[in-house]
């Protein structure tokens, strides 16, 4: 007979809703890791679960809120950023964490994502780039590689289009904190996260990931052990390298690291004091 | 006759395949299918069923009665097995954990011999369509041919494994599945059907759009309308077909918008939440007069909702979208014929009024498929509407005329130059506040309704004169309410009428007002809870109904379903 003490009980339990388990990912899908990346973070630091609120879009990662046990917010499809910024105005003592998909970060959503970065408000961005759309079944997105065949870029053509560099995108958007890793850099990922939490000001995290059941199968890349073990060997680990340098190019090379950090005036920290002002001149 | 077969089991695990043998199977044996797909919003695991009624007489909606249940997980088989009719037969994976309680119960080694056999558990689908054939008592010809036409792509070896495999369960079942649960299946023999076109709505809508001749079609990725764009991008290069998937659904729109103003005919797919977005740019169409065609497959919402159900709820949102007042077509078609026909007309009253055009469907028309006799692509007539012939000093896009269309013309055209605005604008297109300008082109707006109605169709109706109920109902519900109002009135002696909408709006009232003075009672019948559509006929009409029949749970009404809640109307 088993007793509850028999049973193992992962350290990161508390953390998740482990009655909605098992979840809906597809063996070898990176969000796993990625959702373990972000409460391994949470824990290190500390941070009481009804002081972080987890927000994101519509997607397999967008679905990842849902299985946290601090505040979540499952909101639209490409908004979850511009949801956020409501949620820390409303209350800046909450850790306020986007974790979401390419598409919903930087396609629909990629307004939003440079406004965020440029008004410079602290919250968390974690985009799990799988370079396509995994839930609507393997669509190309705003980071899928020129030439790459998707559900709606066919071969033999491929996609004509070319693909957003995420780090560059944010850097230049005005971000304070700006890191990539892949899904197999778990503790170096884990630890930007933390760092990412921790900055007063807007922190953007890519974590390139694996999608074996759209992108690895419509481009033959392997099942989801070997994309990662892909990822394990192409990643190029330059902490510090000015963003503009930050390449990534699936096949041979995707340059990792923590390439901003910054200080700039936080945006809900301005508007406190505006308020004030305005208020002290009021009188 | 009239058999239906549930396949269930996990997303990933095939069923669908299986599916699209089967129905190739009874399609070639000159019957008629009617598929449905059932599946939750994850890629991986749940529970997804396909679920396929064959008949010798047309079918055209789900019933509530199985007869065989494949199961490829345990979920497979507790999901439906409360529909499984008396001796009804179930045919399982054997590694699952279940006890058959009855003879008709079928443990066969399907993912084993997938295994064993053919080398992959990838080919369970084959074993399972073996195992079928040998239930239902046909020959094992027909396993080889089917197979053959689905996997002939992946190589002669796949197909030859395949066949293998599928012959090892036939001759397994053949041995082993005895009794008398056969008796139940003696009926499903090949019959006399000649419809050979298996097509879904998606597949239709999509037909139609480029039989119309639509030359940009743009789109962002949203279930359940992708099948619509993605059948268009497979096709884009061989009919010369502009295809863009964009950053969203506000560029998605407004490419189309764009496009259509530079001459070509657009199009655009997308579902509730993506035609939200759109609806700012729906406003540019209404003022500057640019035709525009739009499918929204439904679902249920608000918001995220349930993506892959569905659900007729968008019908005022779709007739009220944008700020402003302008006129707009909207059809909501039954079944993929329809919808066929809906969007060419779509695009033919688009261009004729130029105004947008919207169709309605949703995720029960967009997902679910039917065998055909075809689709009347030859018979395709396209009407560009008024064009410019060259006759005026300068050409103005929004000249007054009679009748409130004014001639287009495009940006290029030898000797004109298109001026067009999102601001109230004078005839030539340049911005005014003019008042009586305002009022000018306000009526030339408003002047089109009453024509495009004029030039929409009547609902169908069906059923008894003096009815002593008629129901009223529009778009993909048709199917389960016919046969539900033809098993009352042939079976249980009602007198009941089907007034039936596939042209929405500006509505048509003939018939309406007809059915009102005619019939005892007027009910509606609407996937919906608040009855939307009843709500344009009160609003139009002025007339009210003695209830209204709502269904909303995301799942499509079957001939039962209505049944039951008609008698409780009528009792
Ligand atoms: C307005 C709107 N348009 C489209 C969709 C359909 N949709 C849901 S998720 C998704 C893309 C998801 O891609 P990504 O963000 O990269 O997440 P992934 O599934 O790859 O993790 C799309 C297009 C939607 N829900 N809402
Ligand atoms: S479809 Fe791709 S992103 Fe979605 S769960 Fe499966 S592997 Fe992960
Ligand atoms: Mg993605």
């Amino acid at each position: 007979m088993t007793t509850e003490s028999d049973t193992l009980v992962h350290p990161l339990a508390k953390y998740m809703r482990t009655d909605r388990l098992p979840w809906i990912y597809c063996p070898g899908c990176s969000i796993g890791i990625v959702t373990g990346m972000v409460a391994r973070a949470i824990e290190n630091l500390g941070i009481d679960f009804n002081k972080v609120v987890i927000v994101s879009g519509i997607g397999c990662t967008g679905r990842v809120s849902g299985y946290f046990k601090t505040g979540t917010f499952h909101t639209t499809h490409g908004r979850p950023i511009a949801f956020a910024e409501g949620v820390k105005i409303a209350n800046p003592e909450l850790e306020v964490i986007v974790v979401s998909g390419d598409g919903d970060i930087a396609a629909i959503g990629g307004n939003h994502l440079i406004h965020a970065c440029r008004r410079n408000i602290d919250i968390t961005v974690v985009c799990l780039n799988n370079f396509n759309y995994g839930m609507t079944g393997g669509q190309f997105g705003p980071t899928t590689e020129h030439e790459r065949y998707t559900q709606t870029s066919p071969r033999p053509i491929g996609n004509i289009e070319w693909p957003f560099n995420l780090v560059k995108l944010a850097a230049s958007s005005g971000a304070t904190f700006v890191a990539r890793w892949t899904a197999v850099q778990v503790r170096r990922a884990t630890k930007s996260i933390e760092k990412a939490i921790a900055k007063r000001g807007f922190s953007f995290v890519e974590i390139v990931g694996a999608c074996p059941t759209s992108y690895g199968r419509s481009n033959r890349l392997g099942d989801g052990v070997e994309m990662h073990r892909h990822l394990l060997k192409v990643a190029d680990i330059q902490n510090g390298l000015p963003p503009h340098e930050a390449e990534l190019e699936y096949d041979s090379r995707i340059v990792c690291g923590e390439f901003v950090d910054i200080d700039k005036p936080e945006y809900t920290e301005v508007l406190k004091k505006a308020q004030e002002k305005a208020r002290s001149e009021a009188r | 006759m009239d058999i239906t077969f549930n396949i269930g089991g996990m997303a990933g695990q095939g069923i669908d395949t299986i599916g699209d043998l089967l129905t190739k199977v009874f399609v070639r044996n000159g019957l008629y299918t009617f598929t449905v797909k059932d599946f939750e919003s994850r890629i991986r695991g749940g529970y997804n069923f396909t679920q396929i009624r064959v008949s010798d007489r047309p079918v055209h909606c789900p019933v509530d009665d199985i007869h065989v249940i494949v199961a490829l997980s345990k979920d497979a088989i507790t999901g439906k097995r409360d529909q499984l009719v008396a001796d009804g037969v179930i045919i399982y994976d054997d590694r699952l954990d279940f006890e058959p309680s009855e003879q008709c119960h079928f443990p066969a080694p399907l993912s084993k011999t997938a295994k064993s056999v053919g080398g992959s558990t990838r080919m369970t689908n084959a074993a399972a369509l073996g195992a079928l054939l040998s239930v239902v008592g046909f020959p094992f010809d027909l396993a080889k041919e089917v197979l053959s036409d689905i996997f002939s792509a992946k190589g002669s070896d796949v197909v030859e494994r395949n066949i293998r495999v599928a012959q090892a369960l036939y001759d397994f079942t053949a041995e082993r599945f005895t009794g008398s649960c056969r008796t139940l299946l003696r009926d499903l023999r090949p019959g006399k059907a000649t419809a050979r076109l298996v097509v879904t709505g998606n597949q239709a809508v999509a037909f139609g759009a480029m039989a119309a001749n639509a030359k940009w079609v743009a789109a962002y990725p949203m279930s359940p309308s992708t099948g619509a764009f993605v059948e268009i991008v497979s096709h884009a290069r061989e009919l010369g077909i502009g295809v863009l998937q964009t950053e969203d659904e506000i560029a998605a729109l407004a490419m189309a918008i764009g496009a259509s103003y530079g001459g070509v005919r657009s199009f655009v797919s997308t579902s509730g939440g993506g035609f939200s977005l759109m609806v700012e740019a729906l406003g540019l169409a209404g003022m500057t007069e640019t035709p525009v065609v739009i499918y929204n497959a439904q679902r249920p919402g608000p918001s995220t909702g349930l993506p892959t159900r569905t659900e007729q709820s968008d019908l005022l949102f779709t007739l009220f979208a944008s700020q402003g007042e302008f006129p707009r077509v909207v059809f909501a078609p039954r079944d993929p014929v329809d919808a066929f026909e809906a969007v060419v007309r779509a695009f033919n009253l688009a261009d004729r009024f130029q105004v947008p055009a919207i169709v309605l469907g949703d995720q029960y028309l967009a997902d679910s498929a039917m065998n055909i006799e075809g689709l009347d692509v030859p018979g395709v007539t396209i009407d560009r509407g008024k064009l410019y012939d060259g006759s005026q000093d300068q050409y103005q896009r929004y000249l007054l005329t009679e009748d409130g269309i004014s001639p287009r013309a495009f940006p290029g055209d030898p000797g004109v130059v298109v001026v067009s605005s999102g601001n109230a604008h004078l005839e030539n297109g340049h911005i005014t506040e003019d008042p009586s300008l305002r009022d000018a082109m306000v009526e030339k707006f408003i002047k089109k309704i009453p024509a495009i109605r004029e030039s929409l169709r009547e609902p169908d109706l069906y059923g008894p004169d003096n009815p002593e109920l008629t129901i009223v109902s529009w778009g993909t519900t048709w199917g389960a309410i016919r046969e539900a109002v033809t098993i009352l009135n042939e079976k249980e002696d009602r007198t009941i009428a089907h007034l039936h909408f596939t042209d929405i709006y500006p509505l048509r009232t003939g018939r309406l007002e007809e059915m009102f003075a005619s019939s005892e009672r007027v009910v509606s019948v609407e996937q919906n809870a608040t009855s939307q559509f009843a709500h344009l006929v009160t609003m139009e009409t002025g007339h009210t109904f003695d209830g209204h029949i709502n269904k909303f749970d995301g799942r499509p009404m079957t001939p039962r379903w209505v049944m039951d809640r008609v008698r409780e109307v009528i009792a």
